[in-house]
């Protein structure tokens, strides 16, 4: 057993259905349990169908469950108001997703300082972060283009640097190289681990075996529940 | 609501960067507060006008005008003169029964031919007492009014109007010049300042002479049949005091007339009472206005209302995005809310442009005046700031309502 401060998500019997019209429902998660720690860096894999995405929503605060508990840090967010719940985004989770999701009527440093904003930080210090989180990902030469006039692979750095501004103890992403090919793939994976060693705990979906490989645990999902 | 300035700019940017569209959302905005600033603005022109000439006329006084009954039987038959109207018997008989009475003056419409050597122009001819000019308020431009001596002695003296002195004499000086009314020939001893009331275009000259010379009868040849007036007095003005109750003294000098009078030959005007009227049609001018200008604004809310809805379900991803990040409900709807009230007050703006505009226009091809003043500008202004308020609730709520997880999962 782990001390409890070790823990940073602890769901237990988690479950998430979809309403589908009148007194109909599709069950997706059937009562989950999912242990992770401080610093783990998690390949979650299955099927397609299998709730993947679903998990990963409640997982990053997006989205609650409708039954089960689920601690982010210790705290109950499956029983938070809509305010609270918008306050653990902003401060505890950095999300990657598949198709970057940058805004794009805003350049890369407004991009990128977005998350900042919200907690009313200040501009000169949302921007001189967004700087340095720029940095972190080696795009400062791209910090006044638009989302439109970069590669792939630099959106998704871009919005690597936006998840990271908070340094938010917990980073999800939904097959953040789903939308890649494979060479620039693999940069994006090598920054992972990058992260990870410096002490980030990873949640990471992929359909790609040797990328989940990489990780330090994989998580299989099957039928809404974790396989062993 | 933090970070105001940088909602404002973000709105700003938002607004910039779908300019045609933002205009067109505007439209009905623009339109409206146009028509609001433009109607205030002819309104207050047309309500100062009035109010001018209703001062002008003396908010102490009260006119007597004699008219042309409707039916007019001559004593005798045969007689083609016409008696009619206020007499000097009536003008004693008020002065003596009526209290504060400061002052009273009668004019005597004269009708003669006026000329200048071979030269003839148009005129009104007035017989005037000394004391008319000042109960008036007619103010010299050159020389001096009809006094007491030109009345005792029935002197031939006239005084001209601004536009009769330009007429006759261009820019020589008419004063110590002669002109000729009907075959008689009277000396210029003064001349009016332009822009006097109905003195431009009059000559006043001193009634008793008038009545000596001329007669009180006046006849004027019409297309070779000869038609005649008796009238003593065309139009009489009573001043009263600044203590006395104008309108219960109007009432009084009717009801003197109407037992001396058997026909309606006279009527009253009493400029008080215009103005309470004045008021009056004013408030439901007002009335009328206020519910075109308040159905216009509606018609563009719902116009900007309608562009925002369509705005958000463009925007969804967006607003999934932002969510994500940590915008709460009330982020999302400060933000929207801000880009209404942003795009209705430019449209307010635009629209002060275009009011101001329209009255100018107004101004100056149909020669009204228009008065756009700071407070009706600050009125349109706020209410267009109001209209983006009040219907950028509902498309910001509906931003608001969406789940993160449905926005984000939103495509296109
Ligand atoms: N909003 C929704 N309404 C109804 N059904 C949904 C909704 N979202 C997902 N589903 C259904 O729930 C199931 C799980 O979906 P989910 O997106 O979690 O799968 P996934 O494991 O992420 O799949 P993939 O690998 O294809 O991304 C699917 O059958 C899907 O059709
Ligand atoms: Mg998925």
């Amino acid at each position: 057993m782990t001390k409890p401060s070790d823990v940073l998500i602890d769901m237990n019997g988690i479950k998430r259905s979809y309403a589908l019209g009148k007194d109909r429902h599709l069950p997706v998660l059937l009562g989950l349990d999912l242990q992770v720690e401080h610093g783990d860096f998690i390949a979650l894999m299955g099927p397609s169908g299998s709730g993947k995405s679903t998990l990963m929503n409640i997982i990053g605060c997006l989205d609650q469950s409708d039954g089960g508990q689920y601690l982010l840090q210790g705290r109950d967010v499956s029983s938070m108001s809509d305010r609270a719940l918008s306050h653990v985004r902003g401060q505890l989770v950095g999300f990657v997703f598949q198709f970057f999701n940058l805004i794009p009527q805003l350049n890369v440093r407004e991009n990128v300082a977005l998350p900042l904003f919200y907690q009313g930080v200040s501009k000169e210090k949302r921007e001189r972060l967004a700087e340095e989180s720029l940095e972190r990902v080696s795009l400062s030469h791209r910090i006044d283009h638009r989302p439109q006039q970069l590669s792939g692979g630099e959106m998704q750095r871009a919005a690597i640097a936006r998840s990271l501004i908070s340094k938010p103890p917990l980073l999800v992403a939904d097959e953040p190289t789903g939308n890649l090919d494979s060479r620039t793939g693999a940069t994006i994976m090598e920054l992972f681990h990058d992260l990870h060693k410096e002490g980030m705990t990873i949640v990471m979906v992929t359909h790609d075996a040797d990328v989940g490989k990489q990780a330090g645990r994989m998580i299989h999902m099957r039928d809404g529940r974790i396989t062993p | 609501m933090r970070n105001m300035f940088t909602l404002l700019v973000m709105a700003l940017a938002n607004v910039g960067h779908h300019k045609m569209r933002s205009l067109l959302t505007m439209l009905g905005i623009v339109f409206g507060v146009g028509a609001v600033v433009s109607m205030l603005a002819i309104s207050a022109g047309a309500r100062s006008e009035a109010l001018t000439q209703i001062e002008n006329m003396g908010l102490h006084n009260v006119i007597v005008r004699s008219v042309k009954p409707p039916l007019v039987q001559n004593k005798n038959k045969g007689d083609w003169v016409m008696h009619y109207g206020l007499t000097f018997s009536d003008r004693d008989h008020i002065e003596s029964l009526l209290p504060s009475i400061q002052d009273m003056v009668m004019t005597r419409t004269v009708r003669k031919k006026i000329w200048r050597g071979a030269r003839r122009i148009d005129a009104d001819i007035f017989a005037v007492e000394p004391g008319y000019a000042h109960t008036i308020g007619l103010d010299m431009n050159a020389g001096r009014f009809i006094c007491d001596v030109d009345m005792e002695q029935r002197n031939a003296t006239c005084v001209l109007g601004y536009d009769v002195a330009r007429d006759f004499f261009a820019y020589a000086n008419p004063i110590g010049e002669d002109i000729r009314i009907g075959s008689e020939f009277f000396r210029v001893v003064g001349v009016l300042r332009s822009g006097q009331k109905d003195g431009n275009k009059s000559i006043y000259i001193p009634e008793r002479t008038a009545a000596s010379v001329f007669g009180i009868k006046s006849i004027v040849r019409e297309s070779g049949s000869f038609s005649g007036t008796y009238q003593e007095i065309s139009e009489l003005i009573i001043q009263f005091d600044d203590r006395a109750d104008v309108l219960s003294m109007s009432r009084a000098v009717d009801h003197l007339l109407d037992k001396r009078h058997d026909k309606s030959d006279y009527e009253m005007t009493v400029p008080l009472e215009l103005l309470q009227q004045r008021g009056r049609t004013q408030a439901i001018f007002t009335i009328i206005m206020a519910s075109i200008a308040g159905i216009s604004l509606l018609v563009g809310g719902i116009g900007i209302m309608n562009i925002m809805l369509a705005t958000v379900l463009e925007r969804t991803k967006e607003i999934g995005i932002r969510r994500a990040l940590g915008a709460t409900r009330s982020d999302i709807i400060s933000q929207f809310l801000v880009e209404t009230v942003v795009l209705s007050s430019l449209g307010g703006l635009l629209g002060l442009a275009v009011g101001v505009g329209g009255a100018k226009l107004v101004t100056h091809f149909a020669e009204w005046q228009t008065i756009v003043s700071p407070s009706a500008m600050i009125i349109s202004f706020g209410i267009s700031f109001l209209v983006g308020l009040v219907f950028g609730v509902y498309p910001a709520l509906r931003a608001a309502r969406m789940k993160p997880v449905d926005a984000l999962r939103h495509t296109g």
